[in-house]
């Protein structure tokens, strides 16, 4: 199966790679892109940049500063003819892109959809004590709408100094989320979880709910309880 | 508003805590909420998801960006007063708007701070604080 994973930084292209590169029956290229790539690459980890510049010169992974919809950046997706997108940036993915791909763009939701839409979806879990998780899904032109959710797992928020940081650090597990994901979308008798279209669309959240969530994260945290 | 006794019992503790921060900047003592309108806030026949999704996706950005652009603060102050029925419910989002609203009007210089509009938000918002607080207080 044809994947190209669209990848924002070169920190989660290497964790793309070091995740799915060797998953049978997928062939997997990366794509760098947009203006702010290189900024972020200078952070990365020197293990990062060797793999980098190894997947570079075979050819594995391609880099441009433009982004995602410039006509150059559609002219390369569309000659490799990919079937699946793994879309690990924070921005929203351009119409031309996800249509690009003859299976879809597959992007990974750290909330439950179809309840919890949009930002902190987290955050506002735990704040309505309901459970945290993460789900992978079929991107459209909407806000986390998209209909086909392949995979849809509850993960408690880990031990970390605050929320944020273990949420974070939950956000670096995409790779390990897409791999299961794929693991399912290929296996015989792949039913989706349907987005039936229940569920709201949550927004930036407060200091003062901000607040009673880290709270409610650390209390549960140090009970051992899972949130 | 949400589930749970422990998360209740933290939510009634920083609502009171921002309720007298509210308090100390309107000057006034707890329960002194005004109940004149909000110029521009009427949420006859809109619907609340569209409202919020407007206010957090067009108004409360360009707010952000420059507080001191007044027509943006007017559409943003008139957008939360909008929301302000919805705010009253148990859907926490419309309560998070104006909590949001307090936050962006407390970073505020003082004079924009007591230009009419903004004033009467966070009286509005006082008001709306004591409701949650007296429906958590009967909860408990």
């Amino acid at each position: 199966m044809r994947t190209v994973g669209l990848c924002a930084s070169l920190g989660a292209a290497a964790r793309l790679w070091r995740g799915l590169g060797g998953l049978p029956g997928i062939d997997l290229r990366l794509l760098l892109f947009g203006a702010g790539m290189l900024g972020r690459a200078r952070r990365a980890e020197p293990a990062d940049w060797r793999l980098a510049a190894r997947l570079f010169v075979t050819r594995r992974l391609a880099a441009t500063r433009r982004g995602l919809d410039h006509p150059a950046t559609l002219a390369w997706l569309h000659a490799r003819r990919p079937e699946i997108g793994l879309y690990a940036s924070a921005a929203l993915c351009p119409r031309p892109v996800i249509d690009g791909f003859a299976r879809g763009v597959l992007r990974l939701h750290l909330g439950l959809l179809p309840e919890y839409r949009g930002r902190s979806a987290m955050e506002w879990s735990i704040l309505e004590g309901r459970p945290t998780g993460v789900t992978v899904y079929f991107l459209d032109a909407g806000i986390d709408t998209g209909r086909e959710i392949v995979l849809r797992r509850e993960v408690p928020i880990g031990p970390g100094p605050d929320l944020a940081a273990a949420v974070r650090r939950l956000a670096r597990r995409e790779a390990e989320f897409f791999r299961e994901a794929l693991v399912r979308l290929r296996s015989p008798g792949y039913r989706p979880f349907e987005h039936d279209g229940r569920g709201r669309r949550f927004y930036a959240m407060s200091r003062l709910f901000g607040g009673v969530v880290e709270e409610a994260a650390a209390i549960s945290r140090a009970s051992g309880a899972c949130t | 508003m949400t589930g749970g006794g422990p998360l209740r019992s933290l939510l009634r503790t920083a609502l009171a805590r921002r309720r007298r921060e509210l308090a100390s900047l309107l000057n006034g003592p707890p329960g002194a909420a005004s109940r004149d309108p909000i110029p521009g806030g009427s949420a006859a026949g809109e619907d609340p998801e569209e409202t919020l999704r407007r206010l957090m996706v067009v108004e409360w950005p360009a707010v952000r960006r420059a507080p001191q652009d007044g027509a943006a603060r007017d559409a943003y102050l008139a957008r939360v007063a909008c929301l302000e029925e919805a705010a009253r419910g148990t859907d926490a989002r419309f309560l998070d708007a104006w909590n949001l609203a307090y936050e962006a009007i407390a970073s505020w210089p003082a004079a924009l701070r007591e230009e009419g509009a903004a004033r009467r938000t966070l009286e509005r918002y006082a008001a709306l604080l004591d409701h949650h607080l007296a429906a958590l207080a009967g909860a408990a």
